[in-house]
């Protein structure tokens, strides 16, 4: 039997709360969705305990036996979400990349301000701040009527219940996930690099491309990241704002669970979900591993 | 390099003012009408405390930052209008500022991929830029795997492998321990020598401008304050700033009492000191100034006439070679001397006289110092 120094007992205890925690709501939760994803079905909800492997053929498209034909349904709301989730991570690094610049060229108090201004939004809830957006998007809304008074428009434009919304919706509550790890990364930058850089003949071009972007880039990873995934399982912003006529991958797990009453298939399109996640990310992680000093 | 006939006026400065505002409101003059010329094989030195205006002038002449008024010329043509990529010199960093994404191959290589120049000549430049410096072999290295001294080599390396006209220096040695400094120093200086180019080095520290420089420049508050070689600005300072700026010295104010011939006599606060006449006449003020390596210790009866300072020795300092003495004049006045170190015995309390060359102290006119040393 090894024994422990009095430092790795110490460090064993400090370390437990976490490791219980996370045992017992994260691996334990993750571990039944897992199992219930390859059973069958209850008739009123539940689950009957016979391994069930239809559940993961009707994600992928082919009929259940019992309800569908062959449809692909499923796989096209996936990607559709992940079209959704990728635009939002663009937008957002769009916005946050410059305004992170601008902020860490600020005088200190200015630039504490301004990330207390980005992180704001977060002392309210997210379900008043999304009303506050449908009052602007809809027919009678803010923009409609500040873009006719204006004159761009004659009729009001069609902005709620649609992918547009969602994709507002969704940057704006993304935006601080963004902006913290880019505004980080911009931070940590040395401005004596940028120097050196075109003090060596490179243009502003030439330094962002081999110099500005390389130094940044692990910021910018971890904030697409950070996006990309509550993005793609979110169901909040699209049942408010995207109405019925935007279903994402995150609303069907709801619906499964909560209409439809079918736990396994709700759990099987989760694990689906996951492990598509899990991919994505993987590619990253891979290529942290190969250059350390890159993480 | 080939060594073509050094031009004497390689860099002008003609009427460099640049001021800053602080965040309190108030106004710094970092240059307040600096004139320069530097020679295109020189090393040349600017000095001063922090806050002289050193460091942004070096930034102007890099691109960094702008001139209010002003101009300066590089070989003949204005380099103010060119940004800082187009500019032919570089710089060597005081923190080195290596990328750290790149292995010393590729940031010693920056200038010449930047500028497309083609691998093979490009990988050649740089195992000889390397060579130069003394490091060769560490290209695929990452700079965080190098020792201090090493990227500081490194930053050298890939400032002269674009073969600048000029190479700035910016206090490149203060990350150094002081035994790696000194070879540096003496390192720095024949790599400038084997380029043949003009080096601009900044710094704050007064021994490594002595050791290293063809010419200094002491700068204070945005002015010149001397501009010379080494010997010069430690042997004969122009003002009061630059004798208290470099080395220690013995400065005392004086009046003259007499003055006839060679030589002339000063009260120092009612101590009298002979000094050399510079065309003194008696009643003028003068500051005089004598570095402590020039008084001796003699015994009281061999003192040759008037040449010889009482003093109180209040404390005895013994640095190796040398005792720093700390005495106190007959008037009150401190008084430093160096001598060569012995068994002698020194005692504080101890009454001495210290012994000067007549021609050893350095006069200026003008009690505050200020004026142009003669």
């Amino acid at each position: 039997m090894r024994s422990f120094t009095s430092q790795q007992k110490q460090l064993l205890l400090l370390l437990s709360p976490a490791t219980l925690f996370l045992g017992i709501f994260f691996l334990g939760p993750l571990l039944i969705m897992a199992v219930y994803s390859f059973l069958e079905p209850g008739l009123y909800g539940g689950v009957e305990w016979n391994f069930y492997h239809w559940n993961y053929g009707r994600v992928l498209g082919w009929a259940d036996g019992f309800y569908e034909e062959f449809d692909i349904v499923y796989l096209q709301i996936l990607l559709r979400s992940a079209g959704l989730a990728l635009v939002t991570v663009l937008v957002t690094l769009a916005f946050c990349y410059p305004v992170a610049f601008w902020i860490s060229r600020m005088q200190s108090r200015w630039k504490s301000f301004c990330i207390f201004l980005i992180a704001l939004p977060f002392f309210s809830s997210m379900i008043i701040r999304l009303y506050a957006w449908i009052l602007i998007l809809r027919d009678s809304g803010f923009a409609n009527q500040i873009l006719m008074s204006l004159g761009i428009i004659s009729e009001p434009l069609d902005l709620m219940y649609s992918g547009t919304a969602v994709i507002i919706g969704m940057v704006y509550i993304f935006i601080p996930f963004m902006f913290l790890p880019v505004y980080s990364s911009v931070e940590n930058l040395d401005p004596k690099l940028i120097k050196a850089s075109q003090d060596l003949g490179a243009t502003p071009f030439t330094t962002f491309r081999r110099v500005i972007f390389p130094m940044t880039l692990p910021g910018v990873v971890s904030g697409c990241i950070l996006v990309f995934i509550p993005a793609l399982g979110n169901f909040v912003v699209p049942a408010m704002l995207g109405g019925a006529k935007v279903v994402m991958i995150g609303n069907l797990v709801e619906q499964q669970f909560l209409a439809a009453r079918n736990w396994p298939f709700g759990a099987t399109l989760s694990m689906v979900m996951i492990v598509f996640m899990l991919l994505v990310v993987s590619v990253y992680l891979i290529r942290a591993m190969k250059n350390p000093q890159h993480s | 390099m080939s060594a073509q006939q050094p031009s004497p006026d390689f860099l002008k400065i003609k009427k460099a003012y640049r001021h800053f505002v602080t965040p309190e409101g108030g106004t710094v003059r970092a240059l307040d009408g600096i004139d320069l010329s530097v020679a295109s094989n020189e090393f040349i030195t600017l000095l001063g405390p922090s806050g002289c205006g050193k460091t942004t002038l070096l930034n102007i002449i890099a691109g960094f930052e702008r001139l209010d008024r002003g101009e300066i010329l590089l070989a003949g043509a204005s380099l103010l209008e060119s940004p800082p990529h187009r500019r032919p010199v570089n710089t060597v960093f005081q923190s080195y500022a290596l990328f750290p994404h790149l292995n010393i191959g590729d940031n010693v290589g920056y200038g010449l991929d930047v500028a497309g120049v083609a691998k093979k000549e490009r990988n050649q430049r740089v195992a000889e830029a390397l060579e130069m410096v003394g490091l060769s072999g560490v290209e695929k290295r990452k700079p965080s795997q190098l020792s201090g001294g090493q990227q500081q080599r490194v930053a050298l390396a890939r400032a002269i492998i674009n073969r600048p006209k000029m190479l700035l220096l910016d206090e490149p040695l203060s990350a150094l321990d002081r035994n790696l400094r000194g070879k540096m120093q003496i390192e720095l200086k024949n790599l400038q020598a084997e380029l043949g180019i003009c080096f601009l080095f900044v710094t704050h520290d007064q021994e490594e401008a002595l050791t290293m420089s063809d010419r200094i420049v002491v700068l204070n508050q945005g002015k010149v304050e001397q501009l010379g070689t080494p010997d010069e600005v430690y042997h004969r300072p122009a003002s009061r700033f630059v004798t208290e700026f470099i080395g220690e010295s013995n400065i005392f104010s004086g009046t003259v009492v007499e003055s006839g011939g060679q030589l002339a006599r000063v009260n120092v606060g009612g101590t009298e000191v002979v000094c050399s006449n510079h065309s003194l006449r008696a009643g003028d003020e003068v500051s005089l100034l004598l570095r402590p390596e020039h008084f001796q210790l003699k015994p009281a009866d061999q003192v040759n006439g008037t040449n010889g300072i009482s003093a109180v020795l209040e404390q005895s300092v013994f640095i190796g070679r040398d005792h720093q003495l700390h005495c106190r004049m007959a008037n009150g006045q401190p008084l430093s001397a160096l001598i060569r170190s012995s068994l002698s015995g020194l005692k504080p309390g101890q009454a001495l006289t210290l012994e000067y060359d007549p021609t050893a102290w350095h006069v200026i006119p003008g009690a505050s110092g200020v004026g142009t040393a003669q």
